[in-house]
């Protein structure tokens, strides 16, 4: 059962990936297509988050919860050891839906400012979040020693690339979709060449990754589990294969084909990150079973969980079909 | 200031900022659900008009409450690690069931604001009762997982760990039942309120307005019979109180002396050195009826209680007397106006407007009153009788670092949520008129 927990927040986490993530990404273009002057391509990148922003803003309080819930001990360490870069991540989420609302409702002559902090924000916040996942992959989730707010002792140079993967990812998952979802053929194009571009570069950041792990102390044995190990070696390969699908179908303006890859790419570099984790919650301090709370607290929460699906799925199957169907046909 | 002055004050600050949304959140849709179905019903433009109105200042609401809800649930962890680690299997229920209820008040928010045109008329009321359906449970999950901070149940304690957990029975614990209960009716009562105070404050500029006299008159009823409710479920919360938390409501009524016939103390200033109510009116054998239904029952008084144990009493004493005044106040006003407004005569009385304008923020003063009373009246506790606040903080230190830059952060998204809602408010004037 504590492994059936797991595997929720584990989908928290994905689906949060792949659609509040795309939410950031598209924040991230709006962002540089302002700073490029392309007022077009901005707009279309901030008409795709609105109706179903809210929505998608749950799953990371969902996540939350369910390891607060199924982990306690790994949830209370992990807000003590990363507090300074889930702080900032926080800073992050709080500026974007401040600027969000001031975007969306506020109108006047600020709005070009409110827009450019809400660029800067999908960029911090999915960098944090990557520089968490980075050093916990490390194990320096389960450093003993002071707690690290303001320090950053979490920061070493596979973090942060772990953190520029993330925004990359991101960036890469918006521009993919909005190749679909945009109307104007000349704003198309532009986000077929920027979904390009996000993907060679998510690409060069993998490869420099492995490369800084291995120059990063208390690395290589982790290292060892992300690509060595025959389970993630196949996710690897097939991230890999996912992400030249993707740059395959975009050069080839096959769209909604791009969007499966692309979609296939995200789902296999988090299986990869999952995989080699397994079985541990926080590598060197809890594993899954030590971390799990008695099973009378899981049978409940996978209970609420499948009770609370229920009602959920077909509102959020309603809410897509809704909007982002018509806007896909 | 010390970690844990600044910890306590970052949560309080973020809670009083987050009430507010929640309160519109569990209110706002209930109103304009009854507008919607006014129109579906009498088809009645106007009234679709105003659930449409509505509804935009809500989306404004809605999504800084997300973001201040975001920022509560981070602080669990961020803050009280301790806490959480101990407490969040057992009111892992609540908070689980809370998610959910959250979703499906996003999600239906999202059809309800941007599917007017996308959806049967049917549908769309549908959408609404879903976020007014959703947003009442979620505020009640939450306090359900407060209550057990106030009445911890569902689990045994074994060497100062929580085992043998009862997710359900820690869920329905002693005090849920009646903290859901005032809350909720105060979540309605104080939006309503407000509501009617800002229609009233603008029909006194313009009375003929009929967008804001329906809003009055949609508003209003639903406020006074929350506010009738509201001292009835007071009362009851009152004998749930003094029987779980006698500390607590001891320091609510500032009653010192353990004894039968115990007074009420109405007003006054607790002087806590010499343990006495100064300038307080007196009423005879008043606070063991209230406790207990009899006036012969034995109230327990603080000096029975070591005082370590004590919370700081003059603030929960007025605090309470507070938002009790504020409560007979609003049951009051709202019942003789919603009485004028059916016989037709209050869109046009400016002292009955401007005293229903006066007293919009009442309810939300009111609530947060009420929530000093549950929150700084459990003290020194977090989870009452079993662990201190102080050994739940977390050992991160420069918290007041954090303090300072939330303070900010709060200070900014309070200037937008006025910003964004006086531009709204203007918006609706300038196109009712033409």
């Amino acid at each position: 059962m504590p492994e059936l927990a797991a595997g929720i927040l584990f989908g928290a986490l994905v689906i949060y990936g792949l659609t509040g993530g795309a939410d950031y990404g598209a924040g991230i273009w709006s962002l540089l297509a302002r700073l490029r002057g392309e007022r077009r391509t901005a707009e279309a990148a901030e008409a795709a988050i609105g109706p179903i922003w809210e929505a998608n803003h749950v799953w990371v309080i969902f996540a939350l919860v369910v390891m607060f819930v199924a982990f306690p001990p790994a949830f209370a360490d992990l807000s003590v050891k990363m507090g300074g870069p889930l702080s900032l991540a926080l800073v992050g989420i709080v500026l974007r839906g401040t600027a969000y609302v001031m975007q969306a409702y506020g109108g006047g002559g600020r709005v070009a400012v409110w827009r450019r902090i809400f660029g800067w924000a999908s960029l911090i916040t999915p960098f944090m979040f990557g520089l968490v996942a980075g050093a916990l992959a490390l194990g320096q989730g389960a450093e003993p020693g002071a707690p690290l707010a303001g320090s950053f002792a979490v920061v070493s140079p596979f973090s942060v690339l772990c953190g520029v993967m993330a925004m990359t990812l991101f960036a890469h998952l918006a521009a993919v979709y909005l190749t679909v979802e945009v109307e104007l053929e000349s704003v198309r194009e532009m986000y077929r060449l920027y979904g390009m571009l996000s993907g060679a570069a998510l690409g060069v950041c993998a490869l420099v990754s492995v490369v800084a792990l291995y120059h990063t102390p208390g690395g290589a044995s982790f290292a060892q589990n992300l690509i060595l190990s025959p389970g993630a070696l196949v996710w690897q390969t097939g991230a890999g294969v996912a992400a030249l699908t993707t740059l395959w179908w975009l050069y080839h303006w096959k769209f909604r084909l791009a969007r499966r890859a692309v979609v296939a790419l995200a789902l296999a570099i988090f299986a990869g990150w999952g995989a080699s984790q397994y079985p541990w919650l926080i590598p060197g301090a809890w594993t899954i079973r030590d971390a799990a709370a008695e099973p009378a607290v899981l049978r409940m929460l996978l209970l609420a969980v499948a009770a609370g699906g229920a009602v959920t799925a077909p509102l959020l199957w309603w809410l897509f079909r809704l909007f982002k169907g018509r806007a896909a046909e | 200031m010390t970690d844990l002055l600044a910890a306590r004050s970052l949560m309080a600050m973020s809670l009083a900022f987050h009430i507010v949304f929640a309160i519109a959140g569990m209110g706002m849709p209930v109103l304009m659900a009854a507008a919607e179905w006014r129109w579906l019903r009498h088809g009645d433009e106007l009234a679709r008009e105003l659930a449409v109105r509505w509804s935009r200042g809500v989306a404004i609401l809605f999504a800084i409450g997300a973001v201040s809800g975001t920022i509560l649930s981070f602080e669990l962890g961020l803050l009280w690690p301790e806490f959480m680690r101990h407490a969040g299997p057992v009111i892992g229920m609540p908070f689980s069931l809370e998610g959910f209820a959250f979703f499906v008040e996003a999600i239906c928010i999202g059809i309800y604001l941007y599917g007017w045109e996308r959806t049967s008329a049917r549908a769309h009321w549908w959408a609404g009762i879903g976020v007014a359906v959703s947003g009442l449970l979620s505020g009640a999950f939450v306090v359900c997982a407060n209550a057990w901070m106030n009445a911890p149940a569902g689990f045994d304690l074994v060497d100062g760990r929580f085992v043998n957990v009862r997710p359900l029975e820690a869920m329905f614990n002693p005090m849920a039942g009646q903290q859901v209960l005032h809350m909720t009716i105060a979540a309605i009562l104080a939006l309503s309120g407000a509501v009617a105070g800002i229609h009233a404050w603008r029909l006194m500029r313009d009375p003929e307005n009929e967008l804001h006299r329906l809003a009055l008159r949609i508003a209003l009823p639903v406020a006074a019979i929350a506010a009738v409710l509201q001292p009835l479920s007071g009362d009851y919360s009152a004998k749930v109180v003094a029987r779980q938390q006698p500390v607590k409501f001891a320091a609510m009524e500032a009653h010192f002396e353990t004894r039968a016939e115990a007074p009420l103390h109405l007003g006054g200033w607790p002087d806590v050195d010499a343990q006495v109510v100064r300038g307080a009116i007196e009423v005879p054998g008043m606070l063991s009826v209230l406790a207990f239904g009899d006036p012969s029952a034995v109230v327990v008084g603080l000096a029975d209680v070591p005082r370590a144990l004590w919370p700081p009493v003059a603030v929960v004493h007025i605090a309470f007397q507070i938002m009790v005044a504020l409560g007979l106040w609003m049951a009051l006003l709202y019942l003789l106006a919603a009485r004028r407004l059916r016989r037709g005569r209050l869109e046009r009385e400016r002292p009955w407007l401007l005293a229903l304008a006066c007293s919009g923020p009442a309810g939300i003063v009111a609530v947060q009153a009420g929530w000093i009373v549950t929150e700084v009246g459990r003290q020194p506790w977090i989870i009452y009788d079993i662990m201190n606040v102080a050994d739940a903080v977390t050992p991160q230190r420069g918290l007041w670092w954090a303090f300072l830059v939330a303070a900010l952060l709060y200070a900014a998204l309070s200037a937008v949520v006025i910003l964004a809602l006086r531009r709204h408010i203007a918006a609706v004037e300038g196109s009712s008129h033409a």
